[in-house]
């Protein structure tokens, strides 16, 4: 859900393709990289959140609309700017990752 | 390479799939825990409709997926991949977008009528205000904000409203808490880990008892604390009923050249008289106002009785 807007896909993809993995590997991956990342965005956007807004985030983002739940971000102060430096935390952990496995491989 | 021979390849499983998988689980499975021991109340408010936050997490990670292979069917066509929505999802976000407008109340920033009413009331010099200056303050500014801030509340009053501030460290939240464990990112500790971490508590004590015990709640409250001088204020003493009141008592700080402001927490006595200082400030509500030491500061009450406003930038 949060992967189209604020994961650079292709940044991550470039690491795995270098993996030499079969596409099946590569979309198998993918999905675990956004359950992840969605998981890690949920808990940084309840830190930021009071009780009330965060069942409020809840339903918008369980109902799966993600416009919803993008514009919940876009108009509450200072979440985007939030979980942008988070998804760059993110992005750059999970290229370490990739990058400690490729060594392990040689 | 023989088309027989790019087969027997391709059928190969990569070796850098199965472990990388297992670190991925890894990940998932510590963030799950994370927010499970962090947010009580809202799994419980989730279990109780029937629904797991693992499965919410999952629901939305088919877009990546599908992006993964979109992007596999593009490379392979020779055209180049692009991340962003593709033009169904823009659809989607679009009618999605006009929906919201209807549900969504989009928060009115008050920063721009901040600023102009500090303009027309607060005096140049920094100094204590007069009894006509806080009444006309009080209300531009409860009028800006939407809810009531004032200088005056239930017959307490700070030494001045009105003063220099200072950038204090980070408190100790729970017995034993080091500085390592005091940020939720590599990023807030990059950011907020050079201004080092008070000896002990605040003034008024831990935050909790111990980390297990920390709470969403206490961490804002730490993280947007406020330090005030309640030794200079007229008739101030560390009996229960008076300290119970000012103990995490919200209260609000503007820079009065921009006009931003954040939701504090007192609490924190300082600092002392001989700095010239009149208030404290945590890093990140400094960092957020984009106040510097000895930068005047305005600080107000906030009439929060039923625990509605959010500590942090308004």
């Amino acid at each position: 859900m949060f992967d189209i807007k604020f994961l650079n896909i292709e940044k991550i993809r470039e690491e795995l393709l270098l993996l030499e993995l079969l596409e099946e590997e590569q979309v198998e991956l993918f999905g675990d990289i956004a359950q992840a990342f969605n998981q890690k965005m949920i808990n940084v956007i309840f830190d930021e959140l009071i009780e009330e807004e965060r069942k409020q985030f809840l339903e918008k983002f369980q109902s799966g609309n993600i416009g919803e739940v993008i514009e919940f971000i876009r108009v509450y102060p200072g979440l985007e700017e939030k979980i942008q430096g988070e998804a760059q935390n993110f992005e750059d952990e999970m290229i370490l990752e990739i990058k400690k496995v490729a060594v392990q491989n040689l | 390479m023989s088309e027989l021979f790019k087969f027997f390849v391709k059928s190969k499983k990569s070796r850098a799939f199965a472990p990388l998988k297992k670190t991925l689980e890894q990940k998932r499975k510590d963030l799950l825990a994370e927010f499970k021991e962090k947010h009580e109340q809202p799994v419980k408010w989730l279990e109780d409709k029937g629904l797991d936050i693992e499965e919410i997490a999952k629901k939305g990670s088919k877009s990546l997926a599908a992006s993964a292979f979109v992007g596999a069917v593009l490379l392979g066509s020779g055209a180049t991949a692009d991340s962003k929505p593709t033009p169904a999802q823009g659809k989607v976000l679009q009618g999605s977008e006009e929906k919201i407008k209807e549900v969504v109340k989009v928060r009115k920033d008050p920063t721009p009528e901040v600023k102009r009413s500090l303009s027309k009331y607060l005096p140049r010099d920094v100094r204590s205000l007069s009894r006509d200056e806080e009444r006309k303050i009080d209300r531009s500014l409860s009028e800006a904000f939407g809810f009531r801030v004032a200088t005056e509340l239930s017959d307490h009053r700070l030494n001045t409203s009105y003063g220099t501030i200072a950038i204090e460290s980070h408190l100790t939240r729970y017995p034993g808490e080091t500085l390592s464990e005091h940020f939720s990112s590599p990023h807030e500790a990059a950011i907020f880990g050079r201004f080092g971490m008070a000896g002990g508590p605040g003034a008024f004590g831990y935050m909790a008892p111990t980390r297990r015990a920390l709470s969403q709640e206490a961490i804002q409250r730490e993280k947007y604390y406020v330090a005030i001088q309640t030794f200079l204020i007229p008739g101030w003493s560390w009996q229960p009923n008076t300290a119970a009141w000012y103990k995490h008592h919200k209260v609000i700080v503007i820079d009065p050249r921009t006009g931003k402001s954040v939701v504090g927490s007192i609490a924190e006595s300082g600092p002392e008289k001989n700095t010239g200082r009149a208030f404290g400030g945590s890093p990140e509500l400094m960092y957020s106002l984009g106040l510097g030491a000895d930068d005047a500061a305005l600080i107000l009450f906030v009439d929060d009785p039923k625990d509605d406003i959010r500590l942090g930038p308004v």
